[in-house]
């Protein structure tokens, strides 16, 4: 009977803990590479993993990170491939119930990384702006329309997807028979030393109201400032610009496209103009803070929590000078994308801390039925089944840390009057300037991506009007 | 043996039904019919057809039967080509879904006529283009007649939530132009459907 007791145990948490590495450790070749500045070999690497793991839970956020290497590697085509992958299966799982009770039974006896990853709030905003971006890329501009509406649309939904995680993390506290362990662990003074250590980094942000993306919102202006047919696209364009600026607060480029929107309500033409949009560093990702308590000595033999924590980077270039004929203009901040993630992850912590100490509670109480099961048996078998219930819970204590890390530390803007001779230079102030023939056209953005202070700029360019 | 036999008859019979009740069942569905799937997120192809029957029907009340159409070619019916129809939802549609089911009632009417080789955004018949062109070079004359009218409009998608309901409205909106910009007919079909996401699931 004891050892049916250890084997079922052992196996249930062995099937569970099947791939218990944390997401970061399973990322770690294309990561690599992705801070080497190999970008080409990243994407190849995401995308052989994207395919790999394509009908897997974790297939959402490998076709996201698959989605921005392409696209930083110029590879579009191939990027909207997997931008479309992940947007279907987005919408998946949007249309099925809201809580799955079975999946959420096997990641309580094993850890949340065995849940399957839906997609954040910032993901969805960020796949679909990316697709608008790809599309005006490749010069299908009318296709860019209704991805930058579901961008719209997708700020709207995540204020009400985080009053649902609010309520269903409310509802697994009330329901879970273990609520009074809960809530001793919840005040243990070593869990929250570890709370503190995960929570201290998601202060001192400016955070943006409703999950706003302000890049979002001013691509959404630009789009409908220079595309759009109708006094009502017009419209459009001069509130998205108003939004931005609500948000962002003083920025000379975002003033001069709202005068620019002003104008074209009324009649007027714009003048030649070169929009230069930067992208520069890493975005937040995840780590994880771990606490392993081993207690062999007593019927819980092992009590541990891993949280996930996010990790900043500021190895990134801080801006990007324009230069058209005499005039030069540095690139300046529309989104940190640091803050959105640090909001998105405060916003869900709540959820993280309950369901990582219930998924703890619950692992113990089996753990102690099966060492008390084992009472009667030798000293040595006693002792075994301690160890074996100790490692199978250590095994299975892992954070989930899975989140799309190819996005970039912060979207940067300038605009600049086009020269006659259509060449303007861009430069960081710790590297050399490029020229860039800008296409032919009224209105163009120069697009530029930067991994860090030591990566070469990666240009594109597309014609808005 | 008898046994042996009955067993093996059990297995292979229960095998069968596992594998027939396994088999996907695949049905033709009446594309006007109720059994038709209705999404809550997109457009329905349902909803075209929906959309272009009442715009037609309004465009024919308003417009045909009242004999309003000017054709600039002396008995040849009124010549129509496609302009812009903007897409102001949040999915890839093609518009085509509504405006090829307009064209084909105004057709059959016999009072108007398409053009597909000037269209915004190109020839919807790039080879009818080119053999127009090639007409129009070898024997030094215009061949192409311009539209008459222009059918111009808008998709757009309204959303709205209260808890777990969700209510998402498509508004079609169609505009018929004149040669001098003068809109002669204009009308919008708004379809809404309500549904809501379950709760659990296992």
């Amino acid at each position: 009977m004891l050892r049916r007791l250890c084997f079922c145990f052992l196996g249930l948490v062995l099937m569970a803990g099947t791939g218990c590495q944390t997401y970061k450790t399973q990322a770690k070749n294309m990561t690599t590479a992705w801070d080497g500045n190999q970008v080409a070999l990243a994407a190849k690497e995401f995308c052989s993993q994207a395919e790999k793991k394509d009908k897997s839970i974790d297939s959402i956020v490998w076709h996201l990170e698959a989605a921005a290497a392409h696209r930083t590697a110029g590879s579009i085509q191939e990027s909207n491939r997997h931008l479309d992958r992940a947007i279907a299966q987005m919408d998946q799982y949007e249309e099925k119930a809201k809580v799955k009770v079975g999946e959420e039974a096997a990641a309580i006896m094993s850890n949340q990384q065995n849940l399957a990853y839906e997609g954040r709030s910032y993901d969805k905003i960020m796949a679909h702006t990316y697709k608008a971006l790809n599309l005006m890329t490749l010069g299908k501009i009318e296709e860019a329309r209704p991805e930058i509406i579901r961008t719209y649309q997708r700020q709207q939904d995540a204020v009400e997807e985080n009053k649902r995680r609010i309520e269903e993390t409310q509802l697994a506290v009330e329901e879970n028979k273990n609520k009074q362990f809960f809530q001793k662990s919840k005040d243990n003074p070593m869990l929250e030393r570890a709370v503190e250590v995960v929570t201290k980094d998601t202060e001192g942000f400016r955070f943006y109201a409703d999950y706003v993306n302000p890049f979002s919102v001013y691509l959404e202006g630009l789009y409908f400032l220079y595309t759009g047919s109708d006094g009502a696209d017009l419209e459009r364009a001069r509130k998205a610009f108003g939004r931005v600026e609500e948000v962002v607060g003083d920025n000379k480029f975002i003033k001069a496209d709202i005068e620019a929107a002003e104008e074209a309500i009324k009649g007027n033409t714009p003048s030649p103009t070169t929009y230069v949009i930067f992208e520069t560093g890493h975005a937040a990702s995840r780590t994880q803070v771990r606490i392993d308590i081993p207690i062999i000595v007593t019927s819980v033999s092992y009590v541990g929590v891993a949280f996930p924590k996010l990790v900043f980077r500021n190895d990134h270039e801080p801006g990007l000078l324009v230069r058209a004929g005499s005039v030069e203009e540095t690139t300046s901040t529309v989104a940190n994308m640091d803050a959105i993630i640090a909001l998105d992850f405060k916003n869900e912590w709540p959820t993280i801390l309950t369901k990582t100490v219930l998924s703890s509670v619950a692992k113990a109480a089996v753990a102690y039925a099966v060492n008390e099961a084992a009472r009667r048996q030798s000293d040595l078998a006693r002792l075994l089944v301690r160890v074996a219930t100790a490692a199978a819970q250590a095994a299975v204590n892992i954070a989930d840390t899975r989140g799309w890390t190819t996005l970039p530390k912060e979207f940067q803007v300038a605009r600049i009057f086009t020269p006659e001779d259509r060449k303007i230079l861009i430069g960081c102030k710790t590297g050399d300037q490029q020229e860039v023939v800008v296409d032919e056209g009224v209105v163009n953005v120069v697009y530029v991506r930067s991994l860090n202070v030591r990566a070469p700029l990666m240009v594109q360019q597309f014609r808005l009007k | 043996m008898k046994n042996e036999h009955l067993r093996i008859v059990c297995l292979g019979g229960l095998l069968a039904l596992l594998l027939g009740g396994c088999a996907t069942q695949t049905a033709y569905v009446n594309p006007e019919g109720p059994e038709m799937i209705v999404s809550i997120d997109r457009i329905n192809i349902q909803d075209f057809s929906n959309a272009a029957d009442t715009l037609v029907n309004s465009l024919m009340d308003d417009v045909i039967d009242q004999d309003k159409l000017v054709s600039s070619v002396r008995n040849e019916p009124a010549l129509l080509a496609i302009s812009r129809i903007k897409n102001n939802t949040g999915r890839q549609i093609d518009t085509d879904l509504l405006v090829k089911r307009i064209r084909i009632a105004l057709l059959r009417t016999g009072k108007i006529q398409t053009t597909t080789t000037m269209n915004l955004g190109g020839p919807e018949d790039p080879l009818a283009a080119d053999n127009q062109k090639a007409k129009e070079f070898f024997k030094d004359q215009a061949y192409s007649r311009l539209p008459d009218y222009t059918l111009s409009g808008k998709i757009i998608e309204e959303r709205a939530r209260d808890g777990n309901l969700r209510q998402t409205s498509f508004v079609f909106q169609l505009s018929l132009s004149s040669s001098s910009g003068i809109a002669i007919w204009e009308d919008q079909k708004v379809i809404t459907k309500q549904g809501k996401r379950s709760s659990v699931s296992f």
